[in-house]
């Protein structure tokens, strides 16, 4: 309760200085509150965006899905193979270099615009994070408990489902939280260079039509997807496999 | 007859000498206990038998069927519960789910395990209760030979004598050996047939002395073991 009441009250810290603002700059640089909420309730019926926003979540799901299911167990291989982690490191750092916008430029030369390009771009970018989160729980992971499944002489298979994917659940899961917000930003900026269609390109449209209150409402739309998301999924997910810590 | 022969095994951690020339041999039924001060390298000739170590030199030869391990922690994996902990070994074997989980359960039971304390995770356990997890997941397998590195050190007297009767019950029918190490020397005399001293110079640790205690464990009184904990303890002086 205490909780909820802190956290209600720094929304709504933010939604008065966001209505401060509209009222000294005016509502083409910050459209008021309510205009926003009242965009927000329309875009929701709009079906030209429901389309659009179920393009972009398909896009998200392929390219996130992609680095997540590979990423992760690239990461675990490298933990039991010494060789791979050592050929993956350098890569990796590269990966972690370079900045989201020259992916989308080479996606866009390599292939073209549309969806391919989105998919790749979103799972390029969240690639390294998946594999370092999963790599580091496999490193971190208690030699004790090793030595103990190897006096078993407990197969790998085993070892994999009863202590190295319980461990680095742990340490792969804020790396999945961390790839899921990013991946968010990616495809919106994406699509916004990249493609026709999705809720990126609608932006784009927002945006040259001066439109900012729809700009606005689809940003709202668009973080409250994520937080719906995390809350539906991640949180009966993360209960269930962590159910042991209580 | 089932046994392991240990034959002048030496170990070297990069370049410095260990274990010197070791040698026992432990028969089937019998418990033969390690006994020298920390750091002697006790543990290192557990691994070496337990084959968790490959020795610079000398061959062991382990002819036992199955064998397990209890270390000095109980080592539980900490997102299992109690009975999943126990049942760990015998993934590997063809058992049912159902079968595994009865036999984990009969074992917690015979451990001293009470049943409403089989879904709870380690760290609601006790250290006692996590050691007795941790004996009767390396029990469940039913090993011929079992090998113990001071598993009893953080435990009170009564919980030590309770797990002693378990043992030596299982040695007595015959179904199981021991090879432990131990600094405690009451626990080597009530506890061994044959009681190793190490004793550790500059060429590493070696054997210098064998005790044979033949009397029939249930015979062992505290004048017994008084007498035998006295020249023990004259080694070490």
């Amino acid at each position: 309760m205490k909780r909820f009441l802190y956290s209600s009250l720094s929304l709504s810290i933010f939604f008065i200085l966001w209505e401060v603002g509209y009222r000294y700059l005016g509502d083409l640089v910050l459209p008021s509150v309510f205009d926003t909420f009242k965009m927000f309730l329309e875009l929701l019926k709009d079906p030209e965006v429901l389309e659009n926003m179920l393009i972009t979540l398909k896009r998200i799901f392929v390219g996130l899905g992609a680095s997540i299911l590979i990423a992760s167990l690239l990461g675990v291989l490298a933990g039991i193979v010494k060789p791979v982690s050592y050929m993956a490191k350098p890569i990796i750092t590269i990966m972690l270099g370079m900045p989201s916008i020259a992916w989308i430029v080479l996606a866009m030369i390599w292939f073209g615009m549309g969806s391919p390009t989105v998919i790749f771009v979103v799972f390029i970018a969240t690639f390294p994070i998946i594999f370092l989160g999963s790599f580091a729980g496999m490193q971190s992971i208690d030699k004790e408990l090793l030595t103990m499944a190897e006096s078993f002489n407990l197969s790998l298979k085993t070892k994999l489902l009863n202590i190295y994917f319980p461990h680095i659940f742990s340490f792969i899961f804020p790396a999945w939280l961390t790839a899921i917000g990013l991946s968010w930003k990616i495809v919106m900026m994406a699509e916004l260079i990249s493609s026709d269609d999705g809720m990126g390109s609608l932006l784009a449209t927002a945006r040259s039509h001066i439109d900012t209150t729809s700009v606005m409402a689809l940003l709202m739309l668009m973080v409250s997807l994520l937080i719906l998301f995390e809350r539906l999924i991640l949180d009966s997910l993360k209960q269930r496999l962590e159910s042991w810590r209580k | 007859m089932e046994k392991i022969v240990v034959d002048k095994i030496s170990h070297s951690f990069k370049d410095k000498k260990v274990l010197n020339s070791i040698s026992f041999t432990l028969n089937k039924g019998k418990i033969i206990s390690i006994l020298g001060a920390s750091g002697c390298g006790k543990t290192t000739i557990l691994h070496i038998c337990a084959n968790l170590l490959k020795q610079t030199d000398g061959i062991v030869k382990n002819e036992f069927k199955k064998s397990s391990f209890v270390f000095q922690e109980a080592r539980l994996l900490p997102w299992q519960n109690m009975i999943e902990n126990i049942s760990l070994p015998l993934k590997e074997t063809n058992f049912t789910k159902q079968e595994i989980k009865e036999k984990s359960q009969k074992m917690a039971l015979l451990l001293g395990l009470k049943k409403e304390d089989f879904n709870k995770y380690p760290k609601d356990l006790s250290g006692g209760m996590k050691q007795r997890v941790s004996f009767a997941r390396a029990l469940v397998v039913e090993p011929s030979l079992l090998f113990l590195d001071e598993p009893f050190s953080a435990l009170d007297i009564g919980l030590k004598k309770e797990l002693y009767k378990i043992l030596l019950d299982k040695v007595k029918k015959d179904v199981l050996s021991i090879l432990f190490i131990t600094h405690d020397l009451m626990e080597s005399v009530l506890l061994s047939d044959e009681v190793l001293v190490m004793k550790t110079d500059a060429n590493g640790s070696k054997i210098t002395n064998r005790y044979k205690f033949d009397l029939e464990f249930s015979k062992r009184d505290n004048e017994f073991v008084y007498k035998n904990i006295l020249s023990l303890a004259n080694e070490f002086i």
